[in-house]
């Protein structure tokens, strides 16, 4: 997983790119993968940051905001997908739009076999949810892929956007006694 | 406690001439009980996510700061979102009320009990997890100041309502979400 002190060269601009999106409120259920991210929008006065207890909530807060004219993005890792499962049918049968941030676990690198089985269900939940999907592989299109999905859900009327970051950009996390 | 209020007097006690609100429904009952009040283009009456509401309407209280957002939900939907009460604690919207008619029962699914009535304090929740202000009312005494809690109160509050059990006539809402948001967005922006 990422370290505390060096920040992933996606970081930045995908902070600009959901500004430049005209996402102002953002819903967090933290992630390793997302600690920069999130320590950079915490602070800046153009969002409000909700940490969420609980990733649906996110879902839910995305709509209200819509309703109230404003965008809104939720961040999470790939195992809170499921969590939101239900909450989803808010998006697709009120036709609101929302960008989805999620860092996955359960890929190539993992140490913990309880992340896989959400991991590996994590597309096809957003996909059967009516959530348009994007996976990126690479440090290089994060930040693309986020002004895309802001304007296919923002201003092309498209649904929701998830943008899954896979974990070869954010990193595997290590347990006392695995080998590095 | 026997609970006595009628949640039809409560919820047009709470929403009366009160047309510059923007008003959530918790699915069910909630949302014919606002729905009796007037089907308004700044209701948005919940047909489904249950567990969402008080989030939803904490999204939309973010949103449009200088509005006030009332919740208006079920002990069982409340219930089931429960963890929201720590979020919107922690979130501060100061605009922002919930209320909860808590009936003590799942009123669409059969009058299954739910766990407020035994032990479940919703109201002291909302206390536990920072709420400005928070209240369990059971008389109808109470009405004009939960009232005004609900209305002018400094946010979050929550106010829980003990409301019998019986089975007003259903007043329904458009169930067509689009049409729902549209016109919400649509009344929000022409104001």
């Amino acid at each position: 997983m990422e370290d505390q002190d060096n920040e992933p060269s996606w970081v930045a601009p995908t902070h600009a790119a959901l500004v430049d999106g005209g996402v102002t409120i953002v819903g967090v259920v933290p992630d390793g993968g997302l600690q920069h991210l999130i320590r950079r929008l915490e602070p800046d006065s153009h969002f409000t940051v909700v940490r969420l207890t609980t990733e649906e909530e996110g879902v839910a807060l995305a709509a209200g905001a819509w309703l109230g004219g404003k965008r809104a993005a939720v961040l999470m890792q790939s195992s809170g997908v499921g969590n939101c499962t239900n909450m989803l049918s808010l998006l697709k049968t009120c036709e609101i739009p929302a960008v989805l941030l999620i860092t996955m676990r359960g890929q190539a690198g993992e140490s913990n076999p309880w992340q896989t089985p959400m991991s590996e269900a994590t597309g096809p939940t957003l996909k059967l949810m009516g959530v348009n999907v994007t996976s990126i592989g690479s440090p290089d299109d994060v930040a693309g892929a986020v002004s895309q999905g802001c304007a296919r859900a923002f201003e092309r009327g498209e649904p929701a956007q998830a943008i899954l970051i896979e974990q070869q950009v954010v990193g595997v996390k290590l347990f006392v006694g695995d080998a590095k | 406690m026997m609970p006595q209020l009628n949640r039809r007097d409560v919820v047009g006690h709470l929403l009366a001439d009160g047309g510059d609100l923007l008003v959530v429904g918790g699915l069910g009952a909630p949302s014919w009980d606002i729905t009796s009040v007037g089907d308004r283009d700044l209701n948005f009456p919940l047909w489904g996510a249950m567990g969402g509401a008080a989030m939803l309407g904490l999204g939309l209280a973010l949103a449009q700061p200088d509005r006030r957002v009332v919740v208006v939900t079920g002990d069982g939907e409340a219930l089931m979102g429960l963890t929201a009460l720590s979020t919107i604690g922690s979130a501060g919207a100061t605009n922002l009320a919930l209320v909860v008619l808590d009936n003590e029962h799942y009123g669409e699914t059969g009058m299954q009990t739910t766990n407020t009535a035994s032990g479940t304090d919703i109201a002291a929740v909302a206390t536990a997890c920072g709420f400005t202000d928070s209240a369990l009312v059971t008389e109808a005494a109470d009405l004009a100041w939960a009232t005004d809690m609900v209305r002018t109160g400094r946010g979050p509050v929550c106010a829980v309502f003990k409301v019998s059990a019986d089975v007003p006539p259903q007043v329904v809402p458009p169930r067509d979400g689009p049409h729902l948001v549209e016109r919400f967005r649509s009344a929000l922006a022409g104001d």
